[in-house]
């Protein structure tokens, strides 16, 4: 190499005097090394030719002649960016294959050494790149490149496209061996194909990255490839191997393609490979996995129901099917369950077990048969579907369904049909009746409660549709509950209906709130009492309750109240009336009871304690005078209708208190029957509940509970639909019924025919009229 | 603001400095009785001063505008001297040259020193580092990147040859504008899109903003004066009112509006943001932005309080002088809190013309 | 990593100065010449797989050398030594990145411990100006030129030929015509 520096202005000398450094530079086979004294010489030579400004233009360049802003300067630099150019190309093309090697390992060997020695070059060439590639380039010259892209470029054009076939192939062949563990992962793939990466330009911009070259002549191969392996692989696999053990084959799959893409790939491919992979593998084996979904259900396989919904979750458009597949099973199965409960039921009835027993177990079996089935899926989708959204909503659709309509909620139903409620399905009662049975006090023995629970309630309370139905029937039982003082404890009365308003509303439990209210009035109200009468020969428990919020209808039959009470019932309404002016006292008679010593014990015993109801008393006062009556004079004094006179007395006879003469039920209540008290009373209790006897109208009750909740739902329709036309003074017929419907949604479920015949009524009644026939105006 | 009343206060003066050796015979006469008249009407001879500049008039209808640029140009641009001194040079000749092929035809020439044995010292560095200084000038201030690439071929050749210079023009001006949207896109593809990346070009034919000078409007128009008590002229005596307007924009956004009877000489090395201390009055404050095809919108302030006033006016070229005149397009004032609208007729208003300002610096 | 080498400076009239690596880096030409021929050694803390690959690859070998020497065949010893001077006062501050050339790029006044050390005659400024080129200090690059720009600023052409001893070798028309085409620019 000479030692001297070239002459500044000969181009020929300068360049012979550079090229055995370029040599090096680039990686010639020379053990010879780089020297700072050589990197110096190469740059100083190029500066100084660059920088020369007295020379005549050489005959042996034509570089960027002909344009008008050609000058002297940037023939300058030309004449040795083209000398460079020359010199890379044939560089590039001498490269030669060893013979034990394959065209890939050759590639990858010499591009990574090529990239080393361009960013060598290109710090040698600084001066060049600085001002005269920077020049032309701002003069909008963009087929000029600073020398590290000069370097890529002509290695594109003069190695990689003339074998990128060969190049693709023998990546492509090691990517499939890989797929086969027949290799392991190496570099050397990874190396090639970011070779694609650098070797894509922004023609403007030369730092941009550019994935042209990778896209089009690498990526689109890759995925074509990728594509075809999985497609056959997972036919293949399938069929031999069913559905569950494939899905374990997808999952490892899947890992495997990522971790290879992490190594091998750029960003850029991670969402088309997912798509492909993704088709490949999930969207065209889709059917068959539905097709599994409910033996898996059947078989509680959460593991793989778990790795189906992930699988298809990576295609969110496939979990669509299976949401409607697991909604339907949910239904399914909580129909088979509760027809399985009847069934049992109805067979320990013909066994002739006590039907009554049965009754009064049914709340608790059906609701739990309810509950089992909604624990037992929101499981499986907490376990299996990650509690997503999508899911837990066809639950609950599901649960809806099953809860409010099945073969004991609505009997003689279709239940498998569309629901479509009508508001009479038994659930809310059932419901209401498993709260009664969980707070009500309960003989000393048992524990039937103890599995129960107020969660529960709620969990089932949230998918009822009635609530208004499931209002009325609790508060019916509640109102039971307070008058006759057999809670187990206010706290959780309190606690519950604290819940259920969370869950719905404030004005969902106001009456029962009120009623709560009036307990606590009647209390202080006793006491004040007390202290106002003089006299005290009877123990008297007052309460005085709304009516709007108790469930109680008015006592309207006929009845003669005792002499031996009138007194203080009308010094308690006097007192009542002069504390609260204006105040309507009425008395339920029916629902009064009291307890009466009896002196019909063996002399030297205590006193038998009598417990009845008002009308028993009522009946049984008079024996204190004389010691028989005929029904006829009993139903004189008492002013009762016979029937209820012989349903209050068969109790006293059967009980042996009476002695009732002629004897047998049917004479009960003939007029001349007689009625005589015992002399001495036979029990080994010491308390006796006459009025467990008393039949009480069930069936009545049921009724008014019925007639309460039509009623209310009749006025809440009229004031909802009142109170939106008011707001909107005109609307249309069908927008009206939607939001009607919307605002009832929190308590029923109206039908449009119930919305119809409101909107009737209110136009009956001059609030609302018909215009423009679909639409309605409010008259104010 | 009614330009009568103020009128009554103002006097106009003028030295009347005008380079008289570029005017032409009829030129030069009218020159002369306008500025007769001019000073005639200083004395108050209004009848006298009318006479005579009807006459100018007659001679040249633009007598005016020419008259009070001069008196303008002449104190704002201090190196007028050099270009008198300058030997005759023929017009039609200079007219006939085309500018670029005769810089190109530079490219082989050196800086020829004055004493011949010693060479310029710039020798020393080569065109590169020549061409980096010219951008550090243009950084400072453009002027003196002119005045240094004027001084011989070689460095005329450099300064006014090569693309980047013009290149770091463009991003010194055109990063200074303000316009009405966001554009995305940078300089350089606007550049490429537009003008095929010829910065030249674009400069020149890409509108723009200038902030080291003022707009100025000068209007005239003729009204009948009131006749002295115990005149018994049969005539009233007619009066020529000059008036200007005044704009100078800031690159913040910013620009300063001003309608007087107060020459050139006194508003422009005032009109800055401590106008009030220097003693104008009624400088109106506003805001501008302008298009991409150089439609300046101005808004603010104006006369009348509670009102806001807009004005929009197109960037022109003034003959070879490239961006150097604002044209009229539209004026109006809108009540703030109603929005009522009310558009001025523009009949009365002149362009706007640019002169530059040594102070203003940017 | 590499040990500290010690770097020596040889100008074009061969006297040598010892400098710190950093100071030496001051000259991108410098810094980058370093990298490119010490890469190996970086390369050779991590044993990837790669590095076999670039082991092979580099025909470079610097490694057993203690001392390297840096010829600079275009600056002679008296420019030398005021460009180390430079590089030695600046040695701690990092530069930013010149590659950012920004649409408005700042351009800061001359920083006053360069004005006075730039206070040298022209010939001397100039040479500075070429070897700070020459070797790609970009700040001492900015600050001569700057300080040209500032002997240059103001004055009018006639003054401007006066102060570079440079002869106005146009016709009057050339010139008037040049003036004409582009005196519009220096408005803005």
């Amino acid at each position: 190499m000479a030692e001297k520096l070239p002459k500044s202005d000969d181009l020929k000398a300068t360049w012979s005097f550079v090229e055995p450094g370029l040599q090096l530079i680039l990686g010639s086979d020379s053990v010879a090394t780089v020297t700072p004294k050589m990197y110096m010489n190469v740059y100083t030579a190029i500066y100084n030719y660059c920088i020369n400004k007295s020379r005549t233009p050489t005959q042996d360049s034509s570089y960027g002649s002909g344009s008008n802003s050609t000058t002297n300067a940037s023939l300058v630099g030309g004449e040795i960016y083209l000398k460079l150019q020359q010199y890379l190309i044939e560089y590039i093309q001498q490269l030669e294959k060893k013979p034990e090697e394959s065209f890939l390992q050759f590639y990858v060997r010499r591009w990574v050494r090529f990239t080393i020695g361009a960013g060598y070059l290109n710090n040698v060439f600084d001066y060049m790149n600085r001002y005269w590639v920077k020049k032309e380039r701002s003069n909008g010259r963009r087929d000029i490149y600073d020398v590290n892209t000069l370097c890529l470029l002509t290695w594109r054009d003069f190695m990689f496209r003339p074998n990128l076939e060969i190049l693709l192939e023998e990546i492509l062949t090691q990517v499939e061996l890989q797929r086969l563990h027949k290799i392991e992962l190496n570099m050397e793939i990874s190396f090639a194909i970011k070779s694609f990466v650098s070797l894509g330009f922004d023609i403007n911009d030369l730092k941009k990255q550019n994935l042209s070259v990778y896209i089009t002549d690498f990526e689109k191969a890759y995925l074509d490839a990728t594509l075809k392996f999985y497609t056959e692989e997972s036919d293949e696999f399938l069929e031999t191997n069913g559905v569950v053990e494939y899905m374990k084959k997808v999952d490892t799959r899947l890992a495997e393609e990522n971790s290879r893409a992490n190594i091998i790939l750029i960003e850029h491919t991670k969402r088309p490979l997912a798509d492909v992979l993704n088709n490949a593998l999930i969207e065209r084996h889709v059917e068959v996995m539905y097709e599994e979904f409910n033996n898996l259900l059947d078989q509680k396989q959460t593991e793989d129901i778990y790795r189906m919904y992930s699988l298809l979750q990576r295609v969110p458009p496939t979990l669509e099917p299976l949401l409607i597949k697991f909604e339907a099973y949910v239904k399914q199965q909580g129909l088979k369950a509760v027809a399985e409960l009847k069934q049992s039921q109805a067979a320990a009835e013909s066994m002739g077990a006590a039907s009554k027993k049965y009754q009064a177990l049914l709340p608790k079996l059906y609701i739990k048969t309810l509950l089992q089935v909604y624990e037992r899926f929101n499981e499986v989708v907490y376990m299996a579907f990650g509690n997503n959204p999508l899911f837990v909503k066809s639950l609950d659709n599901a649960c809806r369904d099953y809860i409010n309509n099945n073969s004991i909620a609505m009997p003689g139903i279709d239940n498998n049909g569309p629901t479509v409620f009508k508001g009479n399905s038994k659930t809310p009662e059932l419901l209401a009746r498993y709260g009664d049975t969980l707070l009500k006090k309960k003989a000393k023995d048992s524990d039937a409660t103890a599995d129960m629970s107020a969660d529960e309630l709620m969990n089932i309370f949230k998918f009822i549709a009635d609530k208004d139905a499931f209002e009325t029937h609790y508060r019916r039982l509640l109102a039971r509950r307070l008058i006759n003082g057999n809670m187990v404890s206010e706290e959780e009365e309190e606690s519950i209906i604290q819940k259920l308003k969370e869950f719905n509303s404030l004005e969902y439990t106001t009456k029962m709130s009120n009623m709560f209210a009036d307990m606590k009035a009647s209390k202080d109200l006793r006491y004040w009492f007390k202290e106002q009468e003089e006299s005290d020969n009877t123990d008297l428990n007052i309460f005085v309750l709304s009516q709007t919020a108790w469930p109680f209808p008015q006592f309207k039959q006929p009845f003669t109240l005792p002499d031996e009470l009138l007194g203080t019932k009308e010094q308690f309404e006097k007192l009542y009336s002069e504390k609260h002016s204006g105040r309507r006292l009425k008395w339920l008679w029916n629902l009064c009871r009291g307890e009466m010593k009896a002196n019909l014990a063996r002399p030297g015993k205590p006193p038998f304690i009598l417990t009845v109801n008002l009308f028993q008393m009522s009946i049984l006062l008079p024996f204190n005078k004389r010691e028989t009556y005929s029904f006829e004079e009993l139903h004189e004094i008492t002013n009762l209708t016979p029937e209820h006179l012989e349903s209050c007395i068969t109790p006293l006879v059967k009980y042996k208190l009476l002695i009732q003469s002629p004897e047998g039920s049917e004479n009960t209540g003939k007029s001349s029957t007689k009625f005589t008290v015992v002399k001495e009373y036979k029990s080994k209790k010491m308390k006796v509940n006459f009025m467990q006897g008393v039949k009480l109208d069930q069936k009545h009750d049921h009724d008014d509970a019925q007639k309460e909740i039509e009623d209310d739902r009749r006025s809440f329709l009229q004031a909802c639909i009142v109170r939106i036309m008011k707001a909107r003074k005109v609307l249309k017929h069908s927008a009206l019924i939607n939001e009607v419907v919307q605002q009832s949604h929190a308590r029923f479920q109206p039908s449009v025919g119930d919305i119809k015949k409101a909107i009737d009524l209110l136009i009956e009644k001059e609030y609302l009229n018909r215009v423009d026939g679909d639409s309605y105006e409010y008259l104010a | 603001m009614t330009l009568d009343s103020q009128l009554q206060t103002l006097s106009i003066k003028s030295d009347g400095a005008v380079d008289l050796s570029k005017l032409d015979d009829k030129q030069r006469r009218a020159y002369d009785l306008f500025h007769q008249a001019n000073e005639k009407e200083m004395e108050g001879a209004m009848s006298d001063a009318v006479e005579l500049y009807r006459k100018a008039y007659k001679l040249d209808e633009k007598v005016d505008r020419w008259y009070r640029y001069q008196d303008i140009t002449k104190q704002a641009s201090p190196h007028n001297k050099n270009t008198i001194e300058k030997p005759a040079v023929d017009l039609e000749l200079v007219k006939k040259i085309n500018v670029q092929e005769l810089l190109n035809s530079f490219n082989e020439d050196q800086i020829t020193p004055e004493e011949e044995n010693e060479p310029s010292p710039l020798h020393l560095l080569s065109d590169d580092l020549l061409i980096y200084i010219m951008e550090l000038l243009c950084d400072a201030d453009s002027s003196s990147w002119f005045y240094f690439a004027i001084t011989c071929k070689k460095l005329s050749y450099l300064g006014f040859h090569n693309k980047s210079i013009w290149e770091k023009l463009c991003k010194i001006v055109y990063s200074r504008q303000r316009y009405d949207e966001d554009t995305p896109c940078s300089q350089d593809q606007i550049c490429q899109n537009t003008w095929k990346g010829d910065w030249h070009l674009m400069l020149s034919q890409r509108p723009f903003l200038k902030f080291n000078g003022a707009y100025i409007s000068i209007i005239n128009y003729y009204r009948e004066g009131g006749r002295p008590d115990m005149s018994n002229s049969w005539s009233n005596p007619i009066r020529c009112v000059t008036y200007y307007r005044f704009v100078r924009f800031y690159p913040d956004g910013t620009c300063q509006r001003l309608l007087t009877f107060l020459s050139p000489k006194i508003v422009v090395p005032r009109l800055n943001k401590n106008y009030h201390e220097l003693g104008l009055e009624n400088v109106f404050r506003g805001t501008w932005k302008m298009t991409m095809d150089g439609q300046v919108l101005i808004t603010g302030e104006g006369s009348v309080e509670g009102y806001s006033f807009s004005e929009t006016l197109q960037i022109k070229n003034l003959g070879r002088m490239k961006h150097h005149k604002l044209h009229w397009i539209s004026a109006y004032f809108q009540n703030k809190d109603d929005g009522e609208m009310k558009h001025f007729s523009l009949a009365k208003e002149r362009p706007f013309t640019f002169s530059r300002v040594k102070s203003y610096s940017v | 990593m590499s040990k500290e080498k010690k770097i020596v400076i040889v100008s074009s009239d061969n006297e040598k100065f010892t400098v710190d690596r950093k100071v030496a880096e001051k000259s991108i030409l410098i810094k980058n010449m370093l990298e490119d021929l010490l890469s190996n050694e970086d390369h050779n803390g991590d044993n990837d797989d790669d590095n076999e690959l670039l082991r092979d690859a580099a025909a470079v070998d610097n490694n057993d050398l203690d001392v390297i020497e840096i010829p600079t065949p275009n600056v002679r010893s008296t420019v030398l030594k005021l460009i180390i001077e430079w590089c030695e006062h600046y040695k701690d501050i990092s530069f930013p990145d010149e590659n950012q050339d920004e649409d408005s790029k700042k351009t800061p006044p001359i920083d006053e411990w360069d004005k006075n050390f730039l206070n040298v005659d022209q010939e001397m400024l100039y040479e500075i100006i070429l070897a700070a080129n020459y070797l790609n200090i970009r700040p001492l690059l900015y600050s001569g030129c700057k300080m040209v720009a500032e002997m240059i600023r103001g004055k009018s052409p006639e003054e401007i030929r006066k102060t570079f001893n440079i002869v106005n070798d146009f016709s009057p028309e050339e010139e008037a015509a040049i003036r004409r085409e582009n005196e519009w620019a220096e408005d803005r």
